[in-house]
């Protein structure tokens, strides 16, 4: 698949509106898909990457970072 | 403990974490395409497998830290929600642009580069890589605007009503020569860091007798690619010096120890051992040039905090008056505006507290530079090595590309920390100290999440290295 292709459909806008553009966006998605499935190291990179960010998202920001109203207003 | 000193150890912590992985990325990125574009030139499959092993090491550069930075981005507002109000506006500008446009590059053309080998042409996969190594960059760049903007405010206005900083000139803001200089500078450091890695780690494999080939090619590429890197990095390291003896002249002060400003300042190699007039050239290019003393700096910086107070207090009696009083509050306002380009100087006790971290700032500086040698050396002697075919017959070379490893990540946090320690008490050069910056929060709690934080990082350190030991440690490049 060529790099235009990726473009041309995302410029097309997301919902494809021809057969042509629905075989591309098919494409698209084949093309992550074959790629996550295929992963070797990507599989243990992807598990770490999500442990960090629950870790930052769900658990650091929701119970220790909430943000502080500013004092310097007052 | 103190919250301000807190605070700080918490971003310290959290920003010498990050920057482990940026400068490995910037790096190996340009390696990694450098590469590739050989290959996709001379068409040798042996070349291909050599930028597919980097790439597998820069996606795990890249996977261990990706996010790392947004721990940075809940301090501000956890930590630090005075600083973000009152330079939000404009600090803001840049991290968006950064998330939205850098962001958005490296993770669509990383996508391509990754599953894309099998899947689309050669010169695509290329273009792809090298817009990945790109978004990196862009990436950076926008970073590195808005910490230059903290070192040197400019194209900005403060609104007394709104106790903001408005932006009135993006481009100022964006191009100003500080943000071009300290981008060159951290970028090109970062390519030094990339560079030493491939060297250090094709080093190994040549100790160890394996992927030889692989290792040698590796060295040459990584070797050319770090000198170009060390060149750059040195020059912007010059402009820097010159642009800090204008903008930041504490901070330079602090660096040499320098307590007596002086037209012959020399520059101190260790305690003990000086070159006479040097620092008056290095700072200011002329061999008699006047280059400000700590003492100087604090007389002058006495003057600074009684025009600041002068500042604050109308600054004060306006936002008291504003609504109740409009002839005070215009007095007021008319008083400040006088005064306003010392305000952050009102929040001042005395001129004591200008003086930054001596000691760390001077050794911070120095290490930097020995460390930057050492790795300078490296990429000189990989080149000779490499060209001559001899690397595999001086064993004790090998083993300083080897050192060249944690002495071009010493030589990056040390950068790093003198030019954060060396601002003190600035969190905004002028405009706002740390202590006016930070939120009105416990101690302790600012305490147990540093805690997490070191247990936490620790943790994932040890994981993620790991996985790049092993990553290493397996290759065959057969």
């Amino acid at each position: 698949m060529h790099i235009r292709e990726f473009f041309y459909t995302f410029a097309a806008g997301i919902i494809p509106k021809t057969r042509i553009q629905m075989e591309k966006l098919k494409k698209i998605v084949r093309f992550y898909v074959d790629g996550f499935k295929h992963m070797t190291w990507g599989k243990e990179l992807w598990l770490l990457i999500i442990i960090k960010l629950v870790i930052m998202f769900g658990i650091l920001r929701l119970f220790f970072f909430q943000p502080v109203a500013p004092s310097i207003a007052m | 403990m103190d919250l301000v000193l807190l605070s700080r150890i918490q971003f310290a912590l959290t920003a010498c974490y990050h920057w482990l992985f940026v400068p490995l990325t910037l790096g190996l990125g340009v390696v990694m395409s450098v590469m590739e574009t050989i290959y996709v030139v001379r068409g040798d499959e042996a070349w291909r497998r050599i930028a597919r092993f980097w790439q597998k090491l820069f996606g795990i550069n890249f996977a261990i830290g990706v996010a790392t930075g947004i721990i940075l981005e809940f301090e501000f507002g956890t930590n630090f929600s005075n600083y973000s109000w009152f330079v939000g506006d404009i600090f803001g500008a840049p991290l968006a642009i950064e998330g939205i446009l850098a962001f958005f590059m490296e993770a669509t053309f990383i996508a391509i580069m990754f599953f894309g080998w099998e899947k689309v042409s050669k010169r695509t996969h290329l273009m792809a890589t090298w817009l990945t190594a790109i978004g990196t960059m862009i990436s950076a760049w926008w970073i590195l605007v808005a910490n230059s903007w903290m070192q040197h405010p400019v194209g900005m206005e403060f609104n007394p009503d709104t106790v903001r900083n408005e932006m009135m000139d993006f481009f100022t803001v964006a191009f100003q020569p500080t943000a071009v200089i300290k981008f060159v500078h951290s970028v090109c450091s970062g390519w030094m860091t990339g560079a030493m890695f491939v060297v250090a780690v094709s080093a190994w494999f040549l100790i160890k007798g394996r992927n030889q080939e692989m290792a040698k090619k590796s060295i040459m590429v990584a070797s050319i690619v770090g000198i170009i890197g060390t060149a750059f990095c040195m020059f912007a390291g010059d402009k820097h010096g010159v642009d800090i003896a204008k903008t930041q002249p504490m901070k330079l002060a602090a660096a040499e120890g320098l307590q007596q400003g002086s037209n012959e300042a020399a520059f101190s190699f260790v305690p003990g051992i000086e070159v006479p007039h040097m620092l008056s050239f290095l700072a200011t290019h002329d061999w008699n040039g006047y280059v400000w003393g700590i003492n100087d700096l604090k007389e002058e910086g006495e003057k600074q905090i009684a025009e600041g107070k002068m500042a604050l207090e109308a600054f004060r009696t306006y936002r008291e008056n504003r609504e109740t009083n409009d002839s005070v509050a215009q007095a007021a306002l008319a008083t400040f505006n006088e005064h306003k380009q010392y305000f952050g100087y009102g929040y001042l006790d005395s001129a004591d507290e200008l003086v930054p971290n001596v000691w760390l700032c001077y050794w911070c500086f120095r290490l930097m530079i020995g460390c930057g040698c050492i790795v300078a050396l490296c990429f000189v002697l990989g080149i000779i090595l490499g060209w001559k075919d001899w690397l595999e017959k001086y064993r004790w070379i090998l083993v300083l590309f080897l050192i060249g490893l944690p002495c071009v990540y010493i030589a990056g946090q040390c950068g790093w920390i003198f030019t954060e320690v060396g601002r003190q008490p600035w969190a905004i050069q002028g405009l706002l100290p740390v202590k006016a910056a930070v939120s009105s929060v416990s101690a302790g709690s600012v305490l147990t999440t540093i805690i997490i934080f070191a247990t936490l990082f620790t943790a994932l350190l040890f994981a993620e290295v790991r996985i790049m030991l092993r990553a290493i440690r397996e290759h065959n490049d057969k």
